[in-house]
């Protein structure tokens, strides 16, 4: 028997996951089934759209559950742990890097990494290594967010609905909208999905602390706790220096070269757009993390002792919610692991349709690639739902070792645009290197700090070097290859 | 292709902007301004430690305006057929 509780909560939570659906229903009006429309969205993303397509997908999986979760263990440096130095490099390189990145989707009809890479350096197969090393590292980020859904269902119904449903209608309704409306279902859904988390988090900000007696009242509770330990950075191994700038590169470097981010820069409709949509994002990204941090921060005295910290947001909504309020907080949360999914799912269809379909079946149509990309959509969603039933990990340590393994893509692809003399070779050797170098620390027998620094930064140098040493004694691409995209780079930073 | 791009500054201004683009890194040490080990709390809720690293995100949304205006303007053919869509 579903009790009256339950379902106010469900039907709330039922009249949001429609909403989206027909938000996506909208955009599928306008997709046609050419392969730009459907996977670029015609390279037509205004600043709005593009600015929630990029931070709707880079910010949401972590930010609702991954940081109050680490507030809530470690206290309210997380904050600048975890994003402010990402907060402003990620606008810096992506109106400089991310530019040049649009300038040759446009000029080359590049759509994925992979394509760059092979055209860059006149090679056959670089782009389909750089692809599968993309694709193991964003598997996971996928499973976390399904994994998500299913905790957060779970928990904020009581148990009515089971941690394998809550994950499996968040995959079915995400496959609703991206299967029939691609890159522009994503982007349309994005913007609203981002506009209603952001709004729920302003609530859950606003109200938590109205019912603990005020935000004094709030952190005070925090502070009187092993004097002050969680208002700062002393004694917290993390945030000792070298690992504080380790972080803060990784994250960094890492989010900006995710392949999702990296297709959707690709979208914009022009240099303005970029422009502005950099401008904006660290407000935006400031506008989410604060509240999200001391929300967990808070938490850390009014719901002591959880044993797994990426429940405090559900467990602090369950505490301090009335019940109808309780459903609208489940939508913000499930909006926030959806606009992650998607770009994630539409991303690794599109490699397999470009860097494999289009590269190794020389007569396919675009109604092909895209009737394919569409089949191994339903592929994915499959083995993710499958994966997220098995996997147990938490969603910042996941977040971290994937951002490492993406960070270590951001010198070789750099290269592409700033590294004339760089060689198909050192291309080879640094992305090689980068891939084992950061399995063998997290795996294999080598330690986990280097000199008091994650293992990534001593990996991004020997790897800088590595490739330089290889340029040096192999052959680069064709005068004619780097002087086409010289020429694009003219006058560009 | 690196001469001439942000990263490889040939005028003063772009330089300077270069520089606070570093600088910036190196004051996201909260340390460097005695944070380290703050217990200090502003307002009567908001930690010490928060409050800086919302005023370096602030800073780097100035100095990022900065960018906006400085960065060359786009070839014509890009900009143009982007705007006409």
């Amino acid at each position: 028997m579903i009790s009256t509780t339950n379902a106010l909560i469900l039907g709330i939570t039922a009249v949001y996951l429609l909403l989206v659906v027909a938000v996506g229903a909208a955009a599928s009006r306008i997709t046609g089934d050419s392969r730009e429309d459907f996977l670029m969205a015609s390279r037509s993303f205004g600043t709005v759209v593009l600015l929630f397509a990029l931070f709707a997908t880079n910010m949401t999986s972590v930010v609702m559950i991954g940081a109050p979760g680490l507030a809530y263990s470690t206290g309210v440096s997380a904050y600048g742990f975890f994003v402010s130095l990402f907060a402003f490099l990620f606008p810096v390189f992506l109106m400089t890097f991310g530019y040049r990145i649009w300038i040759v989707g446009k000029e080359f009809g590049h759509i994925t990494p992979g394509q760059i890479f092979n055209h860059r350096w006149e090679s056959d197969n670089l782009g389909l290594l750089v692809m599968a090393i993309f694709t193991i590292w964003t598997i996971p980020y996928i499973l976390v967010g399904v994994q998500g859904g299913g905790i957060v269902f779970e928990s904020l119904t009581d148990g009515l609905i089971p941690y394998w449903l809550g994950a499996l209608i968040t995959i079915i309704v995400v496959g609703m909208y991206v299967y029939p409306g691609g890159m522009r279902g994503t982007g349309w859904t994005n913007t609203f999905q981002g506009m209603v988390f952001m709004a729920v988090l302003f609530a859950f900000f606003l109200y938590v602390p109205f019912r603990i007696g005020g935000f004094g009242a709030a952190t005070d509770a925090v502070a009187q706790i092993d004097g002050g330990v969680f208002l700062n950075r002393e004694g917290l191994p993390p945030y000792e220096t070298r690992m504080y700038f380790s972080q803060g590169i990784i994250v960094a470097l890492g989010a900006f070269m995710f392949p999702h981010l990296i297709l959707r820069y690709m979208t914009a409709r022009s240099f303005t757009t970029l422009k502005q949509t950099s401008v904006v994002y660290p407000v935006a990204v400031l506008l989410v993390w604060v509240p999200t941090v001391l929300l967990g921060f808070w938490g850390i005295a009014q719901i002591p002792n959880l044993e797994n910290p990426d429940f405090i947001l559900p467990e602090l909504v369950f505490e301090f919610f009335p019940t109808w309020a309780i459903g609208l907080a489940l939508a913000g949360i499930l909006a926030a692991m959806m606009s992650s999914i998607d770009g994630q799912v539409l991303t690794l269809s599109t490699f397999f349709g470009e860097d494999v379909l289009r590269k190794f079946w020389d007569d396919v149509t675009d109604a092909k690639v895209v009737w394919y990309t569409r089949i191994f959509l339903i592929v994915i969603f499959v083995l993710a739902y499958i994966g997220a039933l098995l996997t147990s990990d938490t969603v910042v340590d996941t977040a971290t070792f994937a951002f490492a393994g993406y960070g270590l893509l951001f010198v070789p692809m750099a290269a592409a645009f700033y590294w004339r003399s760089s060689t198909k070779a050192s291309i080879y050797a640094g992305v090689i290197y980068g891939f084992v170098g950061i399995w063998a620390f997290e795996y294999g027998p080598l330690p986990p700090e280097v000199a008091g620094f994650h293992p990534f930064v001593p990996i991004l140098v020997t790897q800088i070097l590595l490739m330089a040493v290889v340029a040096l004694v192999t052959q680069p691409p064709s005068e004619d290859r780097i002087d086409e995209y010289e020429e694009c780079f003219e006058d560009v930073w | 292709m690196l001469k001439g791009s942000f990263w490889y500054p040939n005028s003063w201004k772009h330089a300077a902007l270069f520089a606070a683009v570093c600088a910036m890194v190196v004051l996201h040490q909260s340390e460097l301004v005695g944070l380290y080990d703050s217990t200090t709390i502003l307002f009567g809720w908001l930690p010490a430690q928060i409050a800086y690293d919302m005023a370096f995100n602030v800073v780097g949304f100035g100095i990022l305006i900065v960018m906006y205006y400085l960065a060359p303007t786009a070839p014509e053919r890009y900009e143009s057929e982007g705007e006409s869509q």
